[in-house]
C-alpha cells in the first residue's frame, strides 16, 4: 500500500496517527474507572483526587496566563471575577471572551 | 433517592442533554476555534474533522497542534495527548463510586463519553442524588456531536477571518478552564495545595519538555493535596 493511499480524506498514515492519539484519549477515560477496582477509595483517596483534578487545572490555567497576552489576561481575571463574585460558570467564560476580543479590537 | 440503584436510561440521556444544552452554544464556538486554529496550522479540513471525532478533547488537541505537520512524531503526540488528558484518569476515578455498581461494558461506554463539562455537571448532579449515568452519556454525546460540526465548520470557515487572534479564539482555553475553577472548590480554597500546582506547573515550563507543565503540576498538587489531608474529626485536634 502506498503512503499516498487516501482514507476518510486524510493519507493512511495520517489517519492511523488520529486513530492512536483518539485511543490514548480513550486509554485516560478509562485507565482511571479500571485503576479504582483496584483501589480502596478511602477518604483520604477521594482528597488526594479531588487536589490532583484541581491541580491539573491550575497548572493547565497559569502557566498559560503567564504566557497570554495582556488582552487574554485581563479576560482570565475578569471570568475569575464573575465565576466567584456571581457564582455564574458560562456568563463569565462569555464574559472573558467578550473582554479579550473588545481589548483587541480597541487597543 | 440516594438509596436509589445505578442505572444507564434513555431518559436519564435526555436529561443529560437538556442539562448542557445551555452550554452547546460554547462547545460550538470552541469546535469553531479549533478548526480554525488547526487550519491556520496547516492541517486539512478532513484531518482537523477527524482529529475532533477521534479524540473529542479540545486541550489535548490544540495541545498537539504543532505535531501534526510531517514527518508527524507519532510517540512525542500520543505522549503530550496522554499529559494533557490524564485529568481524565481522575475524573474515571472520581466517578468511580457512582459507575462502579454498573456492568463492566456500560461502565465503559459511560466512562468514553466523559469530558470536562459533563464530568462537572454529572458529579454535582450525582451530589444532589441522582443515579443514573446516562446524563454524562447523553450530555457527553450531544457535546461531541457540535464538537465535531464546529471543528468542521472552523476548519471550513475560519479562513475567512483575516486575523483569527482578534475574535480571541486562542484565548478560548484559558478563558474556559478558569471559567471552571470554582466548580473545584468544596468550601475553603486549598490554597497550599493550588499554590504547589501553579509554581511547579510554572517551573517544569522552563525545565520539562513541552506540554509536561501540566501533569508536573497535577502529580505536585496531589501529592500536597495527600500530604496535608486531614481527617475531618482531626481537624480541631490538630495543634
Amino acid at each position: 500500500m502506498s503512503t499516498d493511499t487516501v482514507l476518510f480524506g486524510v493519507d493512511s498514515w495520517t489517519f492511523l496517527i488520529v486513530i492512536a492519539t483518539g485511543l490514548t484519549t480513550a486509554l485516560t477515560r478509562v485507565g482511571g474507572v479500571i485503576a479504582m477496582a483496584f483501589i480502596p477509595l478511602s477518604s483520604r483517596v477521594e482528597h488526594t483526587l479531588r487536589s490532583l483534578a484541581a491541580s491539573v487545572l491550575i497548572a493547565l490555567i497559569v502557566p498559560e496566563f503567564i504566557r497570554s497576552d495582556w488582552t487574554a489576561q485581563a479576560g482570565v481575571l475578569t471570568t475569575v471575577a464573575i465565576s466567584f463574585g456571581l457564582k455564574k460558570t458560562m456568563p463569565a467564560f462569555f464574559a472573558g471572551i467578550v473582554v479579550t476580543m473588545l481589548l483587541r479590537n480597541f487597543f | 433517592m440516594s438509596n436509589q440503584q445505578t442505572t444507564l436510561t434513555l431518559a436519564g440521556a435526555l436529561r443529560g442533554v437538556r442539562l448542557v444544552l445551555p452550554i452547546l452554544p460554547f462547545v460550538t464556538i470552541f469546535g469553531f476555534g479549533f478548526g480554525a486554529a488547526a487550519t491556520e496550522a496547516g492541517l486539512s479540513v478532513a484531518l482537523s474533522t477527524w482529529i475532533s471525532t477521534a479524540n473529542f478533547a479540545g486541550a489535548s488537541q490544540f495541545a498537539g497542534l504543532a505535531f501534526w505537520i510531517a514527518p508527524i512524531p507519532v510517540l512525542a503526540l500520543c505522549m503530550t495527548v496522554f499529559a494533557v488528558n490524564a485529568r481524565h484518569l481522575l475524573y474515571g476515578a472520581a466517578l468511580y463510586p457512582w459507575t462502579k455498581d454498573l456492568p463492566f461494558f456500560k461502565r465503559m461506554a459511560v466512562s468514553l463519553t466523559v469530558s470536562d463539562p459533563n464530568f462537572v455537571v454529572g458529579m454535582s448532579e450525582y451530589g444532589k442524588g441522582e443515579r443514573d449515568t446516562g446524563i454524562i452519556v447523553g450530555a457527553g454525546l450531544s457535546m461531541w456531536v457540535v464538537w465535531i460540526a464546529g471543528t468542521f465548520g472552523g476548519a471550513y470557515a475560519g479562513a475567512l477571518f483575516e486575523d483569527p487572534d482578534k475574535y480571541a479564539l486562542d484565548a478560548l482555553m484559558v478563558l474556559f478552564f478558569s471559567a471552571m475553577m470554582r466548580g473545584y472548590v468544596h468550601g475553603r480554597i486549598p490554597v497550599a495545595e493550588w499554590a504547589v500546582a501553579a509554581v511547579t506547573s510554572v517551573a517544569a515550563l522552563y525545565v520539562l519538555p513541552e506540554n509536561w507543565h501540566i501533569i508536573a503540576g497535577g502529580i505536585a498538587g496531589g501529592l500536597a493535596g495527600a500530604f496535608l489531608y486531614r481527617k475531618p474529626e482531626e481537624e480541631g485536634a490538630a495543634e
